[in-house]
């Protein structure tokens, strides 16, 4: 982990007023100096010039984000980027990645998710231990959807892709992964932010149709329910996958661990969500009164098997 | 979006699509529902749902579940299976399996689901 004994110099690249604001609010509430660019400028930024962190936004106007990303990368070689993009563009999270990004994140995320970001990105460790990104052993990705938005699409993986290419994860590991992931997501969506109970799969009409379906559509056609946000965010760092998820849910109290196999092999409709995420990764577990859940998966040559629910 | 009907050798209907649908058969006194592409979303458990009443509302209380074509199953899709178990269970009747494979298979190994499901060979 970096010390560092005076506070961060941070480049923003941006154009958007609103990103610009945000980015300036955030780095005045934590010390951070910052100073903003337009793009047109960083040719003639001597890169000599101290900069810790740089914050990029991805859709600047008249700009190619690869080219201008790989134009960054050489210029500041040893400075972790942070890319600001649409929701719908951060599925080209991983090839922004490629091109020279640290941490990818959704323009929309919240100041306490880019707070994180930001922090993460300067805490790279500087040793090389996996080469996978030029060296970087460390990138995130992550976004910020409502639930509405998030139930009409299928999340992918993300960094999978590469993860896969680079050798590190099979498509054994993969499917398991991303069942896991799907299992979390939709805990998060359905049982946090629209507050749906499982129970609920059990109790049916005459024609079957279960009192779950029915409450999920009219929770998506309320607004108080549908807007809430899910943060989801992909990190590789250290060989370790970790997918973190955080919804704006009541909260719930997850049962303890070594009940999941009971309630995976019982005849309950629900209840195996959990022991399919358990016997996936190698761990995970619950913050936040139950609105946060982390998955952790360790990858590569040395990977152990997971231990099962 | 218009739906696509066509008439299968099994003497049922098909639609793909909008609306979708698996195909049942009847031979003898069991009923036969085969599951095409994963069993993870609504739209899948709906369809599922109706496969059974219809075959259920046939009178037929042996019902078998061919998953071969399914390649992702989830916590939900798991759960509508279990809903057709434990209807058939109630009038002693039985749900089973075709002999599953893959991805489907570990993960009914995993949730034991494989002692609850016998298998109709």
């Amino acid at each position: 982990m970096e010390s560092r004994e005076s506070a961060p110099n941070v480049l923003i690249v941006a154009q958007s007023p609103e990103l610009l604001d945000t980015c300036r609010s955030v780095c005045s509430h934590l010390h951070w100096s910052e100073q903003s660019i337009p793009a047109t400028a960083l040719a003639h930024t001597d890169s000599g010039n101290h900069c810790d962190l740089i914050i990029a936004e991805a859709e600047l106007p008249g700009f190619e984000v690869g080219s201008l990303l790989r134009a960054m990368r050489m210029q500041f070689p040893q400075v972790p980027i942070v890319v600001f993009s649409a929701s719908e563009a951060v599925q080209g999270g991983p090839s922004l990645l490629e091109a020279g990004a640290t941490s990818v994140l959704s323009s929309d995320s919240s100041p306490q998710t880019l707070i994180e970001v930001l922090r993460n990105a300067l805490n790279v460790e500087t040793a090389r231990t996996s080469g996978l990104f030029e060296g970087r052993p460390f990138c995130e990705l992550s976004l910020s959807l409502d639930t509405s938005t998030a139930l009409q699409q299928r999340i992918p993986l993300l960094l999978a892709d590469i993860l896969e290419q680079r050798g590190y994860l099979d498509k054994s590991q993969r499917r398991r992964l991303d069942l896991a992931f799907q299992e979390a997501l939709t805990n998060a969506l359905e049982h946090g932010n629209l507050e749906l109970s499982s129970a609920w799969r059990e109790e049916t009409d005459s024609a079957g149709v279960d009192k779950y379906s029915a409450v999920k559509s009219l929770r998506l056609a309320d607004p108080h329910f549908a807007s809430r946000k899910v943060v989801i965010s992909f990190e590789f760092r250290d060989d370790i996958y970790s997918i973190r998820l955080r919804d704006e849910g009541p909260g719930f109290t997850p049962p303890p661990k070594d009940l999941l196999s009971a309630l995976a092999t019982s005849e309950k409709c629900s209840g195996r969500g959990l022991a399919i995420i358990a016997s996936s990764v190698d761990e995970f577990h619950y913050s936040n009164s139950g609105r946060e859940v982390i998955l952790r998966k360790r990858l590569g040559p040395s990977a152990a098997q997971p231990t099962g629910v | 979006m218009v739906p696509r009907r066509y008439q299968s050798a099994w003497n049922h209907y098909v639609l793909t699509g909008w609306d979708m649908e698996y195909v049942t058969e009847i031979v003898g006194n069991k009923g036969y529902i085969k599951i095409e592409g994963d069993l993870d979303s609504e739209q899948s458990g709906e369809a599922l749902r109706k496969a059974f009443n219809q075959v259920y509302d046939q009178g037929k209380r042996t019902i078998i579940l061919d998953l071969s074509g399914v390649q992702i199953i989830n916590s939900y899709g798991i759960g509508k299976i279990l809903m057709c178990y434990k209807r058939l269970k109630a009038d002693n009747g039985a749900l089973m399996v075709k002999p599953l494979q893959g991805f489907v298979k570990e993960t009914f190994e995993l949730l034991m689901l494989d002692k609850l499901l016998p298998q109709d060979e």
